[in-house]
């Protein structure tokens, strides 16, 4: 073996057990007396360390660099402007003017200023810490609340973790950029899923990427019977080793929303981590699969041949929105939305949740239009033409050109390439253009409970933030076109680029936590996110019985924040049930706890909301 | 003096279209005499930025002043670095909102 054993612990959608997955892994590997340490590279809601309860001795800033225009030295050529692929800098008639959160930092109006009137400056964007929990390395990525760029700060986590030893990095939720630059440093992945319809499909979109990626994996079960054994039939039809059961336990639930490990309250799960580590040292030993790196259409299911649209704007309309989003993922916030749209009167749905989409399985939409998306632009080196002189790979900050073994010529490595076009303007031979790439689909559909806007990000692909504001945009459009007086929005979990995509403009966000430790922590992210958009915010808690202790303090924190308790939610196993029958809870069980507690909550919402609707109306 | 409205066709009967960097059209007004130009609003379908390309191309334009329903705070930053003054909120067709800009403007 070489160096160090690299193990990334991911999941297709949020709150699967990652975390739990990840700390306990290093926790008992620890306690064998080996070298691990773990690394939380889930930089939007980072949450290993209430489990670890880590020392920190050493903390770093994470910059970017961000134009710097001398005015002395400009001439308002507007050069800086036309290189700058992401609006971050254009220049006025009169002046230069430059927007930091927008630049990537890729360089590329430093290069095309022909006056040298551009030098560079770093900006934060969040913090590295590193630290000791007992024996364990710690060491965590913090992304700053407001940021959109995860990517950057993901790699100064990784950058501090040792090179030695058992490296457990906790990767953030999904299948978009921030997953894929924690997956493709890792020797063996980890994929954790439930026995759920959402489960399984999320998985599914994890396997899609990994295997990309090339990296040998493999599967852990999260409580594990409470749902159905399809995840066991898929992954035996597809030859996938399920290497770990972590049984669907009150004892372990309760132990997390106190931020205590599973193997501590279930000291009988510590062997099945400490057997896990020789399991995964032999899949990483396995010989990698080549892969290539292109840029697919992403295969869609379904076998519909609608017509598709054209990708233009709709008419600018204005339809309420109500958008649903939790700091974390698994929250429950997709089974909220379904049953609101059970609820509501004649309402309009969307999908924002794009990375892990999941409302299309309790919805079964009957789709009418599908559209492909193009997010961005990707690099593309004509081989022919390149000389192999190498500055595209100096320029390029993201690593995205390379040269392969025995080869003159360079290529994209398209899963890093931002589009910032630095490679294409740098050529001296013509070599590279910057094409249109396709990132994923987009869908019109008719469902039981409404129309509903939706789409699929292909795996692997960025821009999900432009995904999300399109599916926003054409939801107000069906909305209005079909007469609803209200769009329901499933959101992005997190506080990144697509959660800002999100809830920008919207009428009022409720957000969906849980009574647990992590779901505070990524609640006080989620809500300092919303308050800088100055949007109308409720809560409810969701399996709120599970931890009445954690369920008060959210009241408490909620409170002082000026922030409404709209519903608690109380645990209901027929959450579950209803969604393995692919409804909403209200409408398979209409008369259990969990649908009676909906219901109410429906109805503070909706007064709420009706609040601002009429609040709106006066202002103007 | 000229100003720029935010229009979701290139006429003086077209829409006023409330936002400001998806419009698909903006429409140059010249308030003396009420002569206009259509500007196609390229940015319209920009991933990201919009807002900042399109008031970038109507700073160009020579207008001073917009009239819109919406602007972002990249967008308004941007025209208000431009030296344009921003007048949100509007709404009619693009010549009735030239109207009440310029009624607005006797009263003042």
């Amino acid at each position: 073996m070489k160096e160090g054993l690299r193990i990334a612990v991911a999941s297709g959608k949020g709150g699967t057990g990652k975390t739990t997955i990840a700390t306990n892994l290093a926790v008992a590997l620890g306690a064998l007396g080996k070298k691990v340490a773990y690394v939380d590279c889930d930089v939007e809601e980072p949450n290993g360390h209430i489990f670890l309860n880590p020392a920190i001795e050493w903390s770093g800033e994470v910059t970017i660099r961000v134009p710097r225009v001398d005015e002395r030295l400009c001439n308002l050529c507007g050069a800086c402007g036309e290189a700058c692929r992401h609006s971050a800098i254009v220049a006025l008639p009169s002046r230069v003017l430059t927007f930091p959160k927008l630049c990537h930092g890729c360089g590329g109006c430093t290069w095309a200023c022909p006056q040298g009137a551009i030098s560079e400056r770093p900006r934060r964007t969040g913090v590295v810490e590193t630290g000791h929990a007992g024996p364990v390395d710690f060491v965590r990525g913090i992304l700053d609340v407001g940021e959109a760029m995860a990517p950057p700060v993901i790699r100064g986590a990784l950058d501090k973790a040792p090179r030695d030893g058992v490296v457990v990095l906790d990767a953030p939720p999904g299948t978009s950029c921030p997953v894929i630059e924690t997956v493709r440093s890792a020797d063996v992945v980890l994929l954790v899923t439930e026995p759920t319809p959402f489960g399984v499909n999320d998985l599914k979109l994890a396997v899609e990427m990994v295997k990309k990626l090339g990296v040998p994996f493999g599967v852990v079960v999260n409580r594990a019977g409470s749902g159905n054994d399809e995840v066991y039939d898929d992954c035996a039809q597809e030859g996938i080793s399920v290497l770990l059961e972590i049984p669907d336990s009150l004892d372990i639930a309760r132990a997390y929303s106190r931020g205590q490990l599973a193997i501590e309250a279930v000291p009988s799960l510590r062997t099945k981590f400490e057997e896990l580590l020789g399991v995964l040292e032999e899949l990483a030993s396995a010989e990698r699969v080549p892969h290539e790196m292109k840029t697919e259409a992403p295969a869609m299911d379904g076998e519909f041949a609608a017509e598709p649209v054209a990708n233009d704007e709709p008419a600018v309309v204005d339809v309420p929105e109500l958008v649903v989003v939790s700091g974390k993922g698994g929250t429950g916030k997709t089974s909220v939305v379904a049953s609101f749209l059970a609820l509501a009167q004649n309402p309009t749905a969307a999908d924002c949740d794009v990375d892990a989409a999941d409302l299309h399985l309790v919805l079964e939409p009957e789709v009418r239009h599908r559209t492909p998306f193009s997010g961005g632009q990707i690099a593309v080196i004509d081989e022919e033409r390149c000389r192999g002189c190498g500055l595209c790979s100096k320029r390029c900050r993201f690593g995205a050109v390379v040269t392969p073994d025995g080869s003159e010529v360079r290529r994209v490595q398209e899963l890093s390439c931002e589009g910032c076009g630095v490679c294409a303007d740098a050529c001296p031979h013509g070599a590279i253009e910057m094409a249109a790439a396709q990132n994923g689909e987009w869908f019109i559909s008719d469902t039981r409970l409404g129309p509903f806007v939706h789409a699929r990000l292909g795996i692997a692909q960025e821009n999900s933030g432009k995904l999300v504001s399109t599916v926003r945009r054409h939801g107000r459009a069906v909305a209005k076109s079909a007469g609803s007086p209200l769009l329901i929005c499933d959101g992005s979990p997190g506080i990144g680029c697509p959660v800002i995509a999100s809830i920008a403009a919207a009428r009022m966000v409720l957000v969906v936590v849980e009574p647990t430790l992590s779901g505070r922590h990524d609640l006080e992210r989620v809500a300092e996110l919303v308050s800088q958009f100055d949007i109308h915010m409720g809560i409810c808690i969701n399996k709120a019985d599970v931890s009445p202790e954690q369920t008060e303090e959210i009241a408490r924190d909620a409170k002082e924040r000026g922030l409404q308790v709209l519903g608690r939610i109380r645990y209901d196993p027929s959450v579950t049930a209803a969604q393995v029958a692919r409804r909403s809870v209200v409408e398979a069980r209409p008369d259990g706890p969990a649908a009676q507690d909906i219901r109410k909550l429906w109805r503070n919402v909706k007064d709420e909301f009706d609040k601002q609707l009429t609040g709106m109306r006066t202002e103007k | 003096m000229k100003i720029a409205v935010s229009a979701s066709g290139p006429a003086l009967d077209a829409g006023l279209d409330p936002r400001f960097g998806r419009c698909s059209h903006f429409v140059i007004v010249e308030t003396e005499d009420m002569s206009f130009e259509a500007l196609d609003n390229a940015a319209a379908a920009a991933g990201g930025g919009a807002g900042i390309q399109a008031a970038r191309a109507v700073a160009q334009s020579g207008a001073r002043a917009v009239l819109t329903g919406n602007c972002g705070p990249s967008a308004n930053q941007t025209l208000t670095a431009a030296g344009l003054e921003v007048f949100t909120g509007c709404s009619g067709t693009v010549a009735q909102a030239v109207e009440s800009f310029r009624s607005g403007l006797s009263a003042s």
